[in-house]
């Protein structure tokens, strides 16, 4: 359980570090952002998305932060997240659905996008919307199976 | 797979919760074991089986699985 308490501890350091870089390299870009948009790099259309993006990134890194220090501190808590971690259903629905490839390639692809987002907009909302389709297919599949087994 | 996990569990008054953090599992295994939706490894077999002081076989049926 030691081992897996310090695994916790090194996931809140690595999204502390990811969220914080993340706002910075968004308030980094204010400037930009504050331009009219005709003299603007892009569209409207992505510079909100790349920020509701960040915003949506650092909520969701907060909350496990804050949920993986509330499980710290209680042994109880702890536990049941290890269990449920290791429980060899979720693993052979995770595999049936494709398992951590699919979540790689989606990720990689929708950061791919947001890159792509200073070079072509098509590109960018192509990548995104592929990317989408991987996420939501894999979640179909994931309530088929577990309803399944 | 069909298993006595249920009437086992309910002759020494556990509740699914109970067992599944006894033998390092979920809830939502052992109910998916319980009603044959799920066949559990050889591993979580043995910890269930030796949790309620029996043999695999005791526990679990495997004639259906044998018949496949």
């Amino acid at each position: 359980m030691e081992k897996y308490r310090k695994s916790l501890i090194k996931r809140i350091i690595i999204m502390a570090v990811t969220g914080i870089g993340l706002t910075l390299m968004y308030l980094l870009q204010i400037p930009e952002r504050l331009r009219p948009i005709e003299n603007a790099d892009f569209s409207e259309y992505i510079r909100s998305f790349q920020a509701g993006g960040i915003l949506v990134i650092d909520i969701f890194f907060l909350y496990l932060i804050v949920r993986y220090g509330m499980t710290l501190k209680k042994e109880e808590q702890l536990k049941k997240l290890y269990y449920a971690e290791i429980d060899e259903r979720q693993k052979f629905i995770r595999e049936k659905t494709g398992g951590r490839v699919l979540e790689v390639c989606a990720t990689v692809i929708l950061i791919a996008g947001i890159i792509a987002a200073y070079f072509d907009e098509t590109v960018f909302f192509t990548m995104i919307g592929c990317s989408t389709f991987l996420l939501l297919t894999r979640k179909v599949l994931r309530l088929y199976y577990k309803n399944k087994y | 797979m069909k298993s006595k996990i249920k009437e086992l569990r309910k002759a020494r008054k556990l509740s699914q919760e109970e067992l599944a953090n006894a033998v390092g599992t979920t809830r939502q295994t052992i109910t998916s074991i319980e009603v044959g939706k799920y066949t559990a490894s050889l591993v979580l077999a043995y910890k269930i089986a030796r949790y309620f002081e029996m043999a695999i076989e005791e526990v679990f049926d495997f004639s259906e699985v044998e018949d496949e």
